[in-house]
């Protein structure tokens, strides 16, 4: 290599060195294969260095100086030891070996070089190969050196780029591997006929494998057929597009024997490859679905009618919302003990639970569902409350169950029970949405019952109205009609209401009738209840009588809201009463004229007879009964008004002599005929002896009405002024005793003939007076 | 009754269907001093007064029901004959029930004779006073 070089070149050091000085002696005693050696290095191009005999001299070539760097020319003839001093513990063991016959190699040894002025990095590669002596021993050591350090260079450039490769590609494959989206880099299989019929999984992240839920590293290698088989086809065929049409899809959609729910997006990668990045949303898609299921359940509860139609599809929401074996809804008996279910919701093969049941069949949870708890069992196996004795339940395919109670006052009054043949993990949003939709049905079966109460109610009030042959009727404040029953319109005789909605009521009466149903109709606003009776056309125009209630109808604020008013038919009663009235005046007028023909009779028979007076008192008495006679007439012979019948006793005698003053008290008709023919018989005589026989004399006749003890008694006074005194007759007559048999024929006068006139007391107890 | 002579036996017209009540009503009559004139029926009363124009007052029974109504009837002669006075019975009817014709006067049967002769003599009297 240094082919010009002003130092000495090393065959002339070769032969200036005073050898003898070495244990190798003057050169010219040098053995033919020492010699032989060194010439050959020597002539070599490439650096080689020969160490020799027992001190191992150490010699080199030309090429071999700038190996050496400054320890040349120091080195030259000295021993290998001394001349590599500092690496020397290292080779020694080597050396020995070479020394020993072993051939022994170095590649790339690194060196620092300063050969062109500078320092720098060179790599070598070493043959320490041993050199035999005329006797067939290691005599030597040559060793042939190669500088490798453009290949070393080359070869540190290369990995350094390779490294870098490495570092690049190990942190794409951790992002791949800790990518929380499962990622899929897929090829798709292709039939004979270069159909798409399958794809096979090249790579997949640990993500995916732990989204799908299966063991890592499985599906590598395997088609998806493969790895779930009876998959969906659209999992295939979908990802065939992507490959055929090059363009991405994006989708969610569930694994069907996994019951997971994905969101991804499968994009082209080439050459039958694509790729799909997953995301599991099984929660958020079961979310979703429960969110819709309870919208769902919203609108069902307020379409459907019937109770068990309402449970049936409720449950079977539940059922599929939850993707499970069965639902049932039950009530619980007021005894906390029955449990009825009227039907329930299964998956197919589910047996179902529809029956009657006792709450204590249900084990040892029936207290948390009387208490109101939910019971959550993800496994009956597992669970201390099922554990015991799973067979009732798994003889029904119940291996997991949630049972939500529904609470009423303080009382468990339905269950609503999720049951599951398969051990199943619910999740608290699970649970949850149970219990909004046990409560939401709960509620709705709730309004349902109340509605159909309501509408029997209703219905009953409605035929209970129907039924009566009253026109019952509902009138506005403002006195219009705006409600009739069905029995009122027939009684009415109206075909259709409509034609007398709005009608002003009080103008279907007649006569008074307007003015009483209008004044009842203020009665009713303030909130009063009136009678009356009235005539009214029918609406055909038949004549009818009728009777009339009217009440007010409260609204909420307690104020009269409206108007009822209740009319029966009294025309057959109304026209019984006036035929009976008919039939009294009949009556009255015959007894009356039989007394004018007995009065006749009398006059004619005794018109010779001597007391003229007699036949005349006669006459008058006769008078005083028909008078008595025409006051009961006036209401059908049961009553009259004491001072109507005092007034007519003593009508003929003349109104301004009389002074009549007492209460309003009704008596009965024997009462009425033994107080006009006293009174009568008292005016009479007043006429003949007392005060009537004066021009000034006056009658006070006072009654009243005194408690006298348990009872009410009347007391009447006949008191004559004016006239002369009075006289007691000797004499008792028939007048005599008609007035001492006082009101009631039975005693209770007192008489007094006193100067200023007579004066009569008369008591009877009222309650006799009044009977009939 | 005592009345002395200034009556003359004027003819007073008894509308009474009911034979009893018209024997004794005319018996009343002449109790009173005047002649009784018989009618069955307010037909015949008419017939009568307007052929005896001397009748100068009529005692009719209201209860007749063969024929118009009894106050109708009278209501009729105090139209028709004017002077005419009236006295008028009923059983079936009260003097509060129907409307009287003027200067008419009304006794419920059964009568008080002693009253009704009063009132006949009465009204005669008055009739005899006036211009006639």
């Amino acid at each position: 290599m240094c082919d010009v070089h002003d130092a000495p070149r090393m065959a002339d050091m070769l032969s200036a060195f005073d050898w003898s000085t070495t244990s190798l002696g003057p050169r010219s005693d040098w053995p033919a294969s020492l010699r032989t050696a060194v010439d050959i290095m020597m002539a070599s191009g490439h650096a080689m260095c020969l160490a020799w005999g027992p001190e191992r001299t150490f010699l080199y070539n030309d090429a071999y100086v700038p190996i050496l760097g400054k320890r040349h020319p120091f080195a030259f003839g000295v021993t290998f030891a001394e001349a590599w001093p500092d690496v020397w513990d290292e080779i020694k063991p080597l050396v020995d070996a070479t020394f020993a016959g072993e051939t022994s190699t170095f590649r790339d040894m690194p060196l620092l070089m300063t050969r062109n002025g500078y320092p720098e990095d060179t790599w070598w590669s070493f043959s320490y190969s041993p050199v035999r002596g005329e006797n067939g021993e290691v005599a030597g050591l040559l060793n042939v050196t190669l500088e490798t350090t453009d290949r070393v260079t080359a070869e540190r450039d290369r990995d350094a780029a390779t490294g870098e490769l490495q570092r690049s590609e190990a942190k794409w494959r951790q992002l791949f591997e800790t990518l929380e989206e499962g990622f899929v880099l897929g090829k798709v299989v292709r039939d004979g006929a270069g159909e798409i019929i399958d794809w096979c999984y090249e790579e997949v992240n640990d993500a995916w494998y732990d989204l799908v839920g299966i063991e890592r590293g499985c599906a590598v290698g395997r088609t998806i057929r493969e790895v779930f088989p009876g998959i969906e086809d659209e999992w295939v065929l979908e990802f065939a597009r992507v490959v055929e049409t090059g363009e991405a899809i994006r989708f969610t959609r569930q694994v069907g024997n996994l019951r997971r729910w994905y969101d991804g997006v499968c994009q082209p990668a080439g050459a039958d490859h694509f790729t799909v990045l997953f995301l599991e949303v099984t929660d958020r898609v079961h979310a979703d679905r429960r969110r819709e299921a309870l919208a769902e359940l919203g609108r069902m509860l307020t379409a459907i009618d019937d109770p068990e139609d309402i449970v049936r599809a409720a449950t079977a929401l539940i059922g599929r919302t939850l993707d499970v074996g069965r639902v049932g809804f039950g009530t619980v008996g007021e005894d906390g003990e029955t449990f009825v279910v009227p039907n329930d919701w299964t998956a197919t093969d589910y047996p179902t639970l529809a029956g009657t049941y006792r709450m204590d069949d249900y084990g040892a949870y029936a207290e948390d569902l009387r208490e109101g708890r939910t019971v959550v069992i993800p496994d009956i196996r597992l669970d201390p409350r099922t554990s015991g004795d799973t067979a009732p339940l798994e003889t029904v395919a119940v291996r997991s169950l949630v049972n939500r109670p529904i609470r009423e006052k303080g009382r468990t009054v339905a269950i609503l029970y999720v049951n599951d043949g398969a051990p199943r993990d619910w999740t608290p949003e699970e649970v949850q949405f149970i219990a909004d939709a046990g409560n939401r049905t709960w509620t709705a079966l709730e309004r349902r019952r109340a509605e159909k109460e309501a509408r029997e109610t209703a219905a009953f009030l409605s035929s209970v109205l129907g039924a009566s042959t009253d026109c019952i009727k509902v009138v506005e404040l403002d006195g219009s009609l705006s409600f009739m029953t069905d029995g009122g319109m027939k009684v009415m005789e109206i075909s259709d209401f409509n034609t007398v909605r709005g009608c002003p009521w009080p103008e279907f009466l007649k006569e008074d009738g307007s003015a009483y149903a209008r004044d009842a109709i203020e009665a009713a606003k303030r909130g009063e209840t009136t009678h009356f009776e009235a005539p009214a056309d029918t609406y055909a125009g038949n004549p009818r009588h009728w009777s009339v209630s009217v009440s007010p109808i409260l609204g909420p604020n307690g104020e009269t809201a409206r108007i009822l008013s209740v009319s029966r038919d009294h025309t057959e009663l109304h026209n019984a009463q006036e035929q009976q009235r008919l039939l009294n005046g009949e009556l009255a007028h015959r007894i009356k004229n039989t007394m004018s023909v007995v009065q006749a009779i009398a006059h004619q028979t005794l018109s010779k007879a001597e007391d003229q007076d007699a036949v005349a008192a006669f006459g008058k008495r006769l008078g005083a009964l028909a008078s008595a006679n025409d006051v009961l007439t006036r209401d059908n012979w049961s009553s009259a008004r004491l001072g109507d019948v005092a007034r007519k006793a003593l009508e003929t005698f003349g109104d301004d002599r009389f002074m009549l003053t007492g209460p309003d008290v009704t008596i009965g008709p024997r009462a009425t005929l033994a107080l006009t023919l006293m009174l009568h018989e008292l005016a009479t005589n007043a006429a003949k002896y007392g005060a009537l026989t004066a021009p000034e004399g006056k009658v006070t006749v006072i009654w009243a009405v005194r408690r006298d003890g348990d009872e009410d008694a009347l007391d009447l006074s006949w008191v004559e002024r004016g006239g002369p005194p009075a006289v007691e007759p000797t004499r008792k007559g028939f007048g005599s005793r008609i007035i001492r048999m006082g009101l009631t024929g039975s005693g209770g006068v007192q008489l007094r003939y006193e100067a200023e006139g007579l004066s009569m007391q008369a008591t009877a107890p009222l309650y006799q007076i009044q009977e009939a | 009754m005592g009345q002395s002579q200034p009556f003359k036996r004027w003819p007073v017209l008894v509308v009474e269907d009911e034979p009893i009540l018209r024997l004794d009503a005319i018996s009343m009559v002449e109790k009173a001093g005047f002649e009784a004139v018989e009618a069955l029926s307010s037909a015949d009363a008419i017939q009568l007064l307007e052929e005896r124009l001397d009748i100068r007052l009529v005692y009719m029974d209201l209860d007749m029901p063969r024929s118009r109504k009894g106050i109708e009837i009278a209501a009729a002669i105090r139209k028709r004959w004017p002077p005419i006075e009236i006295i008028l019975t009923a059983a079936y009817f009260t003097r509060d029930s129907v409307e009287l014709p003027e200067r008419a006067e009304f006794y419920s049967k059964p009568i008080d004779h002693a009253q009704v002769i009063a009132a006949m003599q009465r009204l005669i009297a008055s009739g005899e006073t006036s211009p006639a």
